[in-house]
């Protein structure tokens, strides 16, 4: 095996293994006495320490020694963990997690201070040897002499006679075991590179869109007979399968991320001092590990937020007869090619009122608006850019983070924010993302003759209007679609503009004054933060998987749309960054509605 | 350029009379640790000329701050300073690498005198 894959591995695992003491230290804080906890994790810095001189980490792997020595003593009974040992091993624990980052990649994370916490352990560690060693019993012997002991299951409740007068037998018997067997087992499950994965499913992209290109050019060569054959459809079902599996390997469940969270949760509540317990639902739910990723840190700033804004100190929530301690939920469900993640806190709500004089204040609303807005509508506001600049500043959630970096961060991978609130009840936020970047369905329509695709996440409906339909509001234009009057819009205005910072004021009336009465519309129902928005195109075309590509550095800075991908017939298909048009569109109906005030 | 010290002492008192002592010979005092743990870490980060090391630290002792300092590589001057009735330590110190040592009470002369000796 190469180097860099073992060093990938090892940090894998290590970083496992960091999420795993994490959790076990969190335990450990609320059962002291838990021997199985203090196993754990002796067994744990053991692994770790062993790994860490393998790839010639050596402070790590002293470090981990060290904080190894510490736990071997606390099973032996010589060392009780009061408080204040609790938070120097918390703290070491830390200093852990951050050589291991630094090691895996030193540019972006410093080294630690690691010698003084160290030193202190060693110091420490000494002098529990020194006053627990008894005259004559068992050697005070490091726990390096005694690997067996490690090894040997869980022995509960046998006097420790029979122990030792068992111990060379139990060699014994392994050794025979190894002998017998010739085949020496490995793990069944093997650890993988993302990046080897990301390759793999980019040629699995360009396969796809090859795929297409051959069916298409097999279709117009034997125009006249309908359907494919055997051999294509045997490609397509292959494709597809091929497909699905290296996405499916690429799956992770969602637990991976969530257990991260019972630290988090317990360090922003200290620092808050609230008494909050952390719940996890469906962790075993699965998505695909760049999505799970990205929204990471969207996840944490909605917990640290939950905490710190949601719940309510113990007294003011005992005075409102709710539990002392306050529930943070982190829930995962699959439903069709989504994955909903959710986090909900049962504290204080949101305050619909305050949300609208904040924004008044900020002038991202006016007072019309305000007045038009519905509940519904007005909490969405804590999303733009410019609204969560708090005025309170507090250690943890005064970080410059605002939920709109957070609904950003969740539309990269096409997914969507939605939240409610009650107030006095508590707060949900929920993540609509798909389980998979990779590939989208779209819908294929057509603009002057040009092919574009539109991700279905963020369509509701398609429909045809006729002009006659169509009538003026004092801000555009709008139609009757069930029943609803919508805003409707069309593309080809927002494709010519000359400017985007400074729109003609007119734009968004002008193909429709330009066509001829009897004209039809073929319009795409866009649901975005509960709202819709009709876009008006030339032709709808069908429903298709796409592969999106990025555009590349040289365009990254093109509006209104997200990304491309190769259609069968080898043309370029622009794809729409629905989200980005629906800002603009906003913006302008805004700054319209409040000239006109 | 100035001499760059860092003070390790539990005691606000002699933290304060000690930074006083070096500054008015013109030493820069660029830290000063009350505990071993932020005493190891400071010495590594501040990399000062000269620290002055108080045995008796709530954490661990001042032998133990040496010992790590000098097995890591440290090559700062240090003035070990141990109380009155404690020449083991004074011993065991030199042994461990320590450069002088001065016992309390001390005045600022006898201060500024051993300082001045190491460096």
């Amino acid at each position: 095996m190469k180097d860099d894959e073992l060093r990938e591995i090892f940090f894998t695992e290590a970083q496992e293994q960091y999420d795993e003491l994490n959790r076990l230290f969190v335990e450990l804080e609320q059962n002291k006495q838990d021997k199985q906890i203090i196993d754990s994790l002796f067994r744990l810095l053991h692994t770790l320490k062993a790994n860490a001189g393998g790839m010639g980490f050596e402070q790590l792997a002293q470090f981990a020694h060290i904080l190894e020595d510490v736990f071997g003593e606390i099973k032996k009974g010589h060392l009780h963990i009061n408080s204040e040992l609790f938070n120097t091993l918390f703290r070491a624990n830390d200093v852990l997690g951050a050589m291991i980052q630094h090691l895996k990649d030193p540019e972006h994370h410093e080294a630690p201070k690691y010698r003084g916490i160290k030193t202190k352990l060693e110091v420490l560690v000494r002098k529990t040897r020194a006053q627990a060693t008894p005259p004559a019993e068992e050697t005070p012997a490091s726990d390096e002499t005694q690997p067996a002991r490690e090894a040997a299951p869980p022995a509960t409740g046998i006097p420790s006679k029979e122990k030792k007068s068992r111990r060379p037998l139990k060699i014994e018997d392994e050794a025979t075991t190894v002998a017998a067997e010739e085949q020496l087992h490995l793990s069944d499950s093997i650890h993988v590179p993302v990046k080897k994965l990301d390759n793999l499913l980019n040629l699995v992209g360009e396969l796809i869109i090859e795929k297409d290109r051959i069916i298409n050019l097999y279709e117009q060569l034997t125009a006249q007979r309908k359907g494919y054959n055997t051999e294509m459809t045997h490609i397509q079902r292959l494709t597809n399968e091929l497909q699905h599996a290296v996405m499916s390997i690429r799956l992770v469940q969602v637990g991976t991320l969530f257990k991260k969270f019972h630290r988090i949760v317990r360090d922003v509540a200290n620092e808050e001092g609230k008494h909050v317990r952390l719940v996890l639902k469906g962790m075993e739910n699965e998505i695909d590990r760049n999505i799970l990723q990205i929204i990471s840190e969207s996840l944490v700033h909605l917990v640290r937020n939950a905490i710190s804004h949601g719940i309510e100190t113990e007294d003011e929530r005992v005075k409102q007869r709710k539990p002392g301690q306050g529930i943070i939920t982190l829930s995962a469900e699959t439903v069709k090619e989504e994955v909903r993640i959710q986090v909900s806190d049962d504290g204080r709500g949101i305050d619909v009122e305050k949300i609208k004089q904040k924004a008044l204040q900020k002038g991202l609303i006016s007072p019309e608006e305000a007045k038009r807005m519905p509940p519904e509508q007005l909490i969405q506001l804590i999303f733009l850019p410019g609204f969560s600049s708090a005025d309170t500043v507090t250690k943890i959630s005064g970080r410059g983070v605002g939920m709109d970096v957070v609904k950003r961060a969740i539309e990269r991978v096409g997914g969507q924010i939605d939240i409610e609130s009650t107030l006095g009840k508590g707060t949900t936020f929920t993540l609509i993302l798909p389980l998979s970047m990779a590939v989208k369905s779209t819908l294929l329509f057509q603009l002057d003759d040009i092919t574009y695709a539109i991700p279905l996440a963020y369509t509701s409906a398609v429909s045809t209007f006729r002009k006659s339909d169509i009538h003026y509001v004092r801000n555009g234009l709008a139609a009757n679609f069930l029943g609803k009057s919508i805003s409707v819009v069309f593309l080809k205005d927002i494709f010519s503009l000359k400017s985007i910072q400074n729109p003609d004021k007119q734009f968004i009336v002008k193909s429709f004054e330009e066509t001829p009465d009897d004209a039809l519309f073929p319009t795409i129902i866009i649901n975005y933060d509960q709202k819709e928005i009709g876009i008006i195109v030339d032709r709808l075309l069908q429903q298709k998987e796409i592969v999106e590509k990025p555009l590349g550095t040289l365009l990254k800075d093109a509006h209104f749309v997200s990304g491309a991908t190769i259609l069968g017939t080898g043309e370029v298909c622009l794809v729409l960054d629905v989200p980005g048009i629906m800002h603009f569109l906003f913006k302008q109906i805004r700054s319209y509605q409040n000239s006109n005030a | 350029m100035s001499k760059k010290v860092l003070v390790v002492d539990d005691s606000l008192y002699m933290r304060t009379l000690i930074k006083d002592a070096l500054t008015s010979i013109g030493y820069e005092v660029l830290g000063m640790a009350a505990n071993g743990e932020s005493a190891i870490d400071m010495a590594f980060e501040l990399q000062p000329d000269l620290i002055t090391l108080d045995n008796i630290l709530p954490d661990m002792l001042g032998l133990d701050v040496l010992k790590t300092l000098r097995s890591e590589g440290l090559t700062a001057k240090i003035i070990m300073i141990s109380a009155v009735g404690q020449e083991a330590v004074v011993e065991e110190a030199m042994k461990n690498g320590a450069n002088e040592y001065i016992i309390k009470p001390f005045t600022t002369e006898q201060l500024v005198e051993v300082v001045q000796k190491v460096m």
